[in-house]
């Protein structure tokens, strides 16, 4: 530093701590301090929206205030969606059946409402995550995400039936 | 056509298998005809593996429903561009477009191979032909897309392609990602070849540094398609929800921009060797990553991830490939010694080494926000998710940083720099920075986030706009040029430079449009009957009809909507949001009606009618400045385009290497 400007408070701090000369001692440390920085930030956020995931029949166990998000299959009672007054669809969710076990329809299924347009591929027997608060035994959901654009899935051919 | 094919893959597979050996072969034994045989496997698996793909394309028009994948992912009413297009519809025709893809960029870089180091392009071959013979394995073993149907007869028409994938989006976007993706394995090769053959040349740095470029742009604009086609075809008024299959492609964009950074410290002072190794294979093996996250269903996301069984098959790879790195690397640690060090913090290398370190935060942040639930579920027990919220409160503000290391770095001197010089050089910018976020202030914008971005675009834009001035200036100095013909004469003479600078002025574009459109969006929820009307934001929207019709897949509600300015009767057009039914799949899905803007994107939904059918329900949304985040994206890519333009020095270069010609012409 040749200059003859007057140094700003910033460069007299920056030289009093001695960092202008580099070594392997402090990349090491700015890497270690971007390291903690980031760490904290991923905790804080982390702590802040953590939600617990539950399956349908898990509900029980969560308490009035928590938020939860759920994921489940639309079980197949009616769906209603009313679009008067406010968007609203009403439905019902159960766990998604075991691997290679049959779907069992009755049964533990929660009832669902959502409040907004009834998404792109929502339909009995699909998929769905949802997020929200459990209010009298109904899941009040105001996210509702429907699994499907990339189906990677193989439907059974044999339950082909020919177009009308 | 279905043998013909899928002889095909088996024989691209035993070509890869070849190319691999005898790439080692010529390597170890330092013989011509080995490396020969090396090279020509590995055109001929490119030639192959894609009449593969062509053989399944031609499956699909020919709708030959014996094969189980063709059946399930096409009908005979679809359109012949979706036929093709269902070829990546599902699993396994993804699987083998991302091999075919694979193969060719493969057998494009042994078609250049033909270079005077022939131990380190050996090397270079082997390695390239073994992520080729990785992803042929899964197809041909595990995911083969040439199956018989499993049904007691030939059904006469298909299942047909999810409707929300025929789309023209949708049929760009997979393969332009899949070439991003794959073509980061040939950098991964150079690096890893270059360790085995114990190269020191800056030479293979510099080919890793342009496949790199290459895969950049077309990952870039691939993730940036998707984001369109999310926009445009689910209706919920955005582009990126930080679902696990989007960051799946953001990682390994992440860790290569990272690399395209630091690289250039390399190439210019011969440091951060280990480092950047390290990058290359982070980047090719988040690629992988990508792969089993999204075949493996081990996340949920909303796309329905196969909860197939291949997914251990990937992370086998995945731990070959950091394994065998690590003990090359280790073997090879010599190679990888720094030739200087960094001197001083306020220098370029510095800069770049702050920039990684900001890109691998936000890698690292959106990494564990996508296995959270995996991690939550093996210490606690209990599967815990985070949402947007986590996104976006820890990577808005690593962003936010990054942007303004962006500002910085590009203009600070290499080896150090001075203060009073980063004074004199960004004095002014920072003033115009902090002006203009006080001119949003006072003109109504109070979001500090929104301000902070916009004021530090300013910043950046300003930076670099001096720059340009104090280049050009320079440039006059000796020379008898008017300003913009030396402008002109500066930028072709650092074209390299100035197309850096142009992605970053890409980037603040697609920043700018980023926040204005999640932070100033409008949102809601209204109903009309016909010749209602209704105010939104500044427009005024009128329900004109609603009719029902019928096409060759599915059945329709349309609703015509007329926008006007909010206080004249100037008509602005009219939209048409669609209700469609799709009998076949009894699915329901909405059809946008848009009305993109430079100032703002109106974006309207029909949410459904009444049962007597008069009341009709909406959803709008107007999302500011939305366009300009394509525009930008475009900027990028052109920017990315204007570095990799042939170097002229190039040539300069290669005598300087000793590289005869008559070596490149043998």
């Amino acid at each position: 530093m040749t200059s003859s400007t007057p140094r700003s408070f910033a460069s007299t701090i920056w030289r009093l701590g001695g960092f202008l000369r580099f070594s392997m001692g402090k990349f090491i440390s700015l890497i270690f301090a971007a390291v903690v920085v980031c760490g904290l930030l991923v905790f804080q956020a982390t702590r802040s929206s953590a939600t617990t995931m539950h399956l349908p029949s898990e509900l029980g166990g969560a308490s009035p205030g928590e938020r939860v998000r759920v994921a489940g299959r639309v079980a197949d009672s009616e769906v209603v969606y009313e679009t008067q007054p406010a968007l609203l669809l009403k439905f019902r969710i159960m766990d998604p059946p075991a691997e290679g076990a049959e779907a069992d329809a009755g049964g533990r299924s929660v009832a669902v409402t959502y409040r907004g347009v009834k998404p792109d591929m929502f339909a009995v027997g699909r998929d769905v995550i949802l997020e929200g608060y459990l209010r009298g035994g109904t899941l009040e959901a105001d996210q509702l995400m429907t699994q499907c654009p990339s189906k990677y899935e193989a439907p059974d051919p044999s339950s082909y039936h020919k177009a009308p | 056509m279905n043998s013909f094919a899928n002889f095909c893959l088996l024989l691209g597979w035993l070509l890869a298998l070849t190319g691999c050996l005898s790439g080692c072969t010529a390597a170890i034994s330092r013989s011509e005809r080995w490396f020969h045989t090396a090279r020509n496997a590995t055109i001929l698996c490119g030639v192959v593996s894609m009449l593969s793909v062509a053989g399944l394309g031609a499956l699909f028009l020919q709708d030959d429903y014996r094969n189980q994948y063709v059946w399930q992912f096409s009908n005979q009413s679809m359109d012949w561009i979706y036929k093709v297009s269902a070829i990546w519809g599902g699993m396994d025709g993804s699987m083998l477009l991302w091999a075919g893809i694979l193969a060719v960029s493969t057998a494009i870089l042994a078609w250049q191979s033909v270079h005077p180091r022939r131990q380190l392009m050996s090397w270079v071959l082997a390695v390239a032909n073994s992520s080729t013979l990785f992803f042929l394995t899964v197809v041909a073993f595990f995911t083969n897309p040439f199956r018989a149907i499993k049904a007691p007869f030939i059904p006469p028409d298909g299942n047909g392609l999810n409707p929300l994938l025929q789309n023209p989006y949708m049929a760009v976007h997979p393969p332009l990602l899949y070439l991003g993706f794959t073509t980061f394995a040939i950098p991964f090769a150079f690096c890893v070849g270059a360790l085995l053959a114990g190269d020191r040349s800056p030479e293979w740095i510099r080919l890793a540094r342009r496949w790199t470029l290459i895969a950049w742009i077309f990952l870039t604009s691939g993730i940036v398609m998707g984001g369109h086609w999310a926009y445009l075809e689910l209706g919920w008024g955005g582009f990126w929800a930080w679902d696990p299959v989007e960051n799946s492609s953001f990682l390994p964009w992440l860790t290569g921009t990272a690399f395209l950074h630091s690289v250039m410290v390399q190439e210019r002072k011969g440091m951060l060797k280990m480092w950047n190794l390290w990058l290359v294979v982070a980047t090719y093996a988040l690629t992988v990553f990508g792969t089993f996250l999204t075949r493996s269903g081990i996340v949920q996301s909303v796309h329905a991830f196969a909860s197939t069984d291949i997914g251990w098959v990937f992370l086998l790879y995945l731990s070959i490939i950091v394994v065998f790195t690590l003990v090359v690397s280790i073997r090879s640690r010599h190679i990888l010694r720094p030739e200087r060090k960094i001197e001083s913090f306020l220098s370029r290398e510095a800069a770049f080494l702050l920039n990684n370190l900001l890109l691998l935060s936000i890698c690292f942040a959106t990494f564990w926000g996508v296995m959270f639930p995996v991690f939550s579920e093996a210490i606690t027990e209990k599967k815990q998710t985070v949402g947007i919220p986590f996104f976006n409160a820890v990577n808005g503000p690593l962003f936010i940083v990054l942007l303004l290391a962006m500002g910085i770095g590009p203009l600070v001197s290499w080896r150090k720099t001075t203060w009073a010089t980063l004074r004199r050089m960004f004095t002014i910018p920072a003033l115009f920075g902090c002006l203009s976020g006080a001119a949003l202030l006072f003109g109504g914008i109070e979001e500090p986030k929104a301000v902070t971005v916009y004021a530090v675009c300013a910043f950046i834009v300003a930076a670099l706009v001096m720059e340009l001035h104090r280049g050009v200036k320079a440039h006059r100095s000796g020379s008898e040029l008017g300003y913009v013909g030396a402008a002109g004469a500066h930028v072709r003479k650092h074209y390299v430079r100035y197309g850096g600078h142009l992605v970053h002025l890409g980037v603040v574009v697609v920043a700018i449009a980023v926040s204005a459109s999640l932070i100033h969006k409008t949102e809601r929820e209204f109903a009309l009957r016909s010749g209602e009307s209704i105010e939104v934001g500044r427009y005024r929207l009128s329900l004109a009809s609603v009719r029902e019709g019928r096409e060759a897949n599915y059945e329709y509600l349309e609703a015509e909507v007329s926008v006007m300015g909010r206080s004249g009767e100037e008509s602005l057009g009219v939209l048409r949001p669609q209700l469609r039914f799709y009998p076949r799949n009894r699915e329901t899905t909405t059809e946008v009606a848009l009305r993109m803007g430079l100032r703002d994107d109106l974006y309207l939904v029909l949410a459904g009618l009444d049962e007597q059918g008069t009341l009709a329900s909406f959803k709008v949304y107007i999302n500011p400045l939305q366009v300009w985040l394509w525009f930008g994206a475009m900027i990028m890519t052109v920017g990315t385009v204007v570095v990799l333009l042939p170097q002229r020095d190039r040539v300069a270069a290669r005598a300087a290497l000793g590289v005869r010609s008559e070596a490149i012409s043998s």
